[in-house]
């Protein structure tokens, strides 16, 4: 008997340590383990400190550029004025994917980026006042102020009238001051939430583990690229109505910029995941577990934008007389979702939905 | 041999082992209601939900109102208390067990191993007299307490709970847990933050080193517990084990059930070596040693059948084609236990034939987010939405549509594929 379990013992022992090897020598495709936080600081500095930045420069070049246009109502200051919206859109669109934090609590991203947008309400906030100063737009709702707001504005040809260049560019103004104000919640010398992901897992108040921060993000790349397929594409293209076009449910519509709001989508998730050039993303981290598993994440992401790209302007145009090139974004931003859902989440070990039940 | 086997296991056996069992069942159940009820799951899980993955056979069953279901599990906690107090017992169990399955046949979504031990455990205990030691009964006094119990008794138990760690070892037989430590490999990768042990636990070999530490485990504590030599360390290994797997992985009550339940296996009369002082004073008093139970062998019975059905239930995948991890068939009630990192996404193509239009359904519109996270890798429950889906566009005036399901997953890091045939008519009118 003692010898039987001794033979036993041996075996599974040598099995155990051939399959150590094996795992070792044999099948590892991970690239070696990685410093999270290092990541995260690479990401802080790299690439959410800059987007904020660039989106704060971005409206205040909007806001001077609408207040221009008030004191010259000619049809190159409104060009200048439309072409200052599209950089300043662009640019919120590419923080949508790191909209947690002062985004969220701060009630910045609400503020900036309400949608769809409130014609009859902003039409109404016109008619009833003439005085549009600072203190008066922080005392209206969301639903009349930030850049669909000014879209509505600055898209239609009724901006050239003195009263309604004036909301415009208290509306401009107050998206300038919220879009500084995020910058300053992120920044080191301001409220400095940066440093929460830096210190994720070690000290952050925030964060208590490194795959907390690591299950926002990706949770965060999720949620943009589930709105890319089901809101931005699916919904005009009749996913939710039968097969029937809905041209009328694309993003800015005024400006006609749904694409490229949905290209900066897609620039941010990829930045987040592959962070800047010269740095680190979530994508390091995933490699550390499975590096080809991670790069077809970055295949499928260019894959995704690539057929975005495809889509010839206008949408509107295109969703009705090239369906298949959008139907075709839309299955590329599909499978994106499922692999990121599917693959990405079980690599880093995130759930990709909140599931407060024990598991086993 | 049939005769020696018989008095093997009708040999009376001292009870004190099970009279603790059954007090430490009682409450942890206790705590673990308690513990339901204030992360707030009975809202979250059985009034929140507007849909109900039921279990085939069981789509009778039914959440209670608002009012009821916090009832429901105020009347667990006292029975949980009953148990362990041995008031009433077999009436308290029996209820136990009923109230609790019933609140585990609910949703497929809420399933875990270790309800569904408690369920299991909750039955055998109905059918053995655990209620013949450390009773405290402010109803009944001078109760004729018994100091001995068959031997089956304790060893139904220990079979119980063997069975438990042998499946959960057998299953482990797979390439992904033993050659590639997965998914532990991720999981522990997660918990690098850990002081002083993260850094090590998150290196792949160690998620390969955990895996065969935990399959060794599994497969040999059963024998190394019940063998008297090596009882007393292997149940210290049994604490560590389920220490560590509670301070890594979130699975809540699973590893105190799993120590608390692992007493069995020692010796019968360890709570009265423990509690010397207390035993002396038990020995004093007034009880009659194992006498001849009233339908004991309708009882011995049912235990039999029960084990036999237990042993058989984790082999049912066998019937099934293809790996029980990817398919699930099979997969539940058979010990499986964090086997699997499988995530999924599922979307439903709904057409109809008759006009041509098609529809683009999202389970979200139907499910919280914990049901679709389950139900986005079970194929089973992604057939069931199916045909729910099917008969809400029947009901809007479609009685012919065709419902297929676009579900991607990946198993253990492997590349997302499909979980099913998205071409496959999952529920087509009253089908």
């Amino acid at each position: 008997m003692k010898r039987l379990i001794l033979s036993l013992s041996s075996c599974l022992l040598l099995a155990g340590a051939g399959a150590l090897a094996w795992s070792h020598f044999g099948c590892s495709k991970a690239e070696p383990a990685v410093d999270r936080n290092a990541i995260f600081a690479s990401l802080v500095s790299d690439v959410i400190l800059p987007e904020h930045a660039d989106l704060a420069q971005k409206t205040q070049d909007l806001s001077d550029a609408t207040a221009a246009l008030c004191a010259d109502l000619s049809d190159t200051s409104l060009e200048t004025a439309r072409s200052r919206w599209k950089d300043a859109q662009f640019s919120l669109k590419k923080i949508q994917v790191l909209a947690f934090g002062p985004y969220v609590d701060g009630g910045f991203g609400v503020r900036l980026d309400f949608w769809p947008t409130r014609g009859d309400s902003i039409e109404t906030v016109i008619a009833e006042n003439d005085d549009f100063s600072d203190d008066f737009v922080d005392t209206l709702g969301v639903a009349v102020v930030g850049l669909p707001a000014l879209e509505y504005l600055l898209f239609q040809d009724s901006i050239l009238d003195a009263k309604r260049c004036s909301y415009a560019a208290a509306v401009a103004r107050d998206a300038a001051q919220n879009a500084a104000a995020l910058r300053e919640a992120w920044a080191p010398e301001g409220g400095n939430f940066g440093a929460q992901l830096i210190q994720a897992g070690q000290g952050s108040a925030v964060f208590a583990t490194s795959q907390d921060l690591l299950n926002v993000l990706v949770n965060q790349m999720l949620t943009v690229v589930e709105l890319l397929k089901d809101a931005d594409l699916g919904k005009p293209l009749g996913k939710k109505s039968g097969g029937v076009l809905m041209p009328d449910l694309r993003q800015s519509p005024f400006s006609e910029f749904s694409i490229q709001d949905m290209l900066a989508n897609m620039e941010g998730v990829r930045e987040l995941y592959l962070g800047s050039a010269a740095g680190q993303g979530v994508r390091d981290i995933a490699a550390a577990q499975d590096a080809f598993i991670a790069d077809r994440m970055t295949t499928y992401m260019d894959d995704a934008a690539a057929a975005i790209l495809g889509i010839p302007e206008t949408f509107p145009d295109s969703l009705v007389g090239n369906t298949p090139v959008v139907e075709n974004a839309f299955s590329k931003i599909a499978f994106l979702r499922s692999n990121l859902a599917g693959n990405l989440s079980g690599l880093l070990g995130v759930t990709p939905f909140f599931n407060g039940n024990d598991g086993d | 041999m049939m005769g020696t086997s018989f008095k093997f296991l009708t040999r009376a056996t001292d009870n004190a082992s099970l009279g603790a069992f059954r007090v430490l069942f009682g409450l942890l159940m206790f705590a673990a209601v308690v513990r339901f009820a204030a992360k707030g799951w009975i809202r979250e899980f059985y009034i929140e939900p507007t849909y109900f993955f039921t279990y085939e056979g069981f789509s009778w069953i039914h959440p209670w109102p608002v009012w009821g279901m916090y009832a429901h599990f105020v009347l667990l906690g006292v029975l949980a208390l009953m148990i362990a107090a041995g008031v009433y017992y077999r009436a308290a169990v029996v209820l136990f067990f009923l109230g609790f399955t019933y609140a585990e046949l609910i949703d497929k979504s809420t399933y875990l191993n270790h309800y569904y031990l408690v369920s299991v455990l909750a039955f055998l205990m109905a059918l053995l007299p655990l209620d013949e030691r450390f009773v405290w009964n402010p109803f009944r006094r001078h109760l004729p307490e018994r100091l001995a119990a068959p031997a089956w008794v304790l060893y139904a138990l220990r079979l119980q709970l063997g069975l438990v760690y042998f499946y959960a070892a057998v299953a482990k037989i797979h390439g992904d847990w033993l050659l590639r430590g997965l998914p532990l490999k991720f999981w522990l990768a997660a918990r690098a933050d850990l002081p002083v042990i993260g850094p090590w636990i998150a290196m792949p070999a160690a998620a390969l080193a955990f895996s065969w530490f935990g399959f060794l485990f599994d497969l040999t504590v059963p024998f190394f517990l019940l063998n008297r030599k090596t009882r007393t360390y292997a149940f210290a290994v049994v604490v560590i084990f389920h220490a560590m797997t509670a301070v890594l992985f979130r699975i809540g009550m699973f590893p105190w059930i799993m120590i608390a339940t692992a007493t069995v296996f020692l010796s019968p009369d360890w709570p009265t070596k423990l509690f010397s002082r207390f035993a002396r004073r038990e020995r004093r008093s007034d009880r009659v040693e194992s006498s001849p139970r009233r339908y004991g062998w309708v009882f011995a019975t049912a235990v039999a059948l029960h084990l036999i059905v237990q042993v058989l239930l984790p082999l049912r995948h066998w019937l099934y084609p293809g790996d029980v991890l990817w398919g699930e068939e099979g997969f539940r009630f058979s010990w499986r236990v964090m086997l699997t990192e499988k995530d999924g996404s599922v979307s439903y193509e709904v057409s109809d034939p008759l006009s041509g239009r098609r529809w683009e359904i999202d389970p979200k519109d139907y499910l919280k987010s914990y049901q679709l996270k389950q139900m986005s890798t079970q194929p089973d429950m992604i057939r069931q939405l199916a045909r729910r889906i099917a008969e809400d566009f029947e009901a809007q005036g479609y009685p012919d549509v065709e419902v297929r399901a676009n579900a991607m997953a990946s198993l253990n890091g492997r590349e997302v594929k499909p979980l099913i045939d998205p071409n496959l008519i999952l529920a087509k009118g009253d089908l």
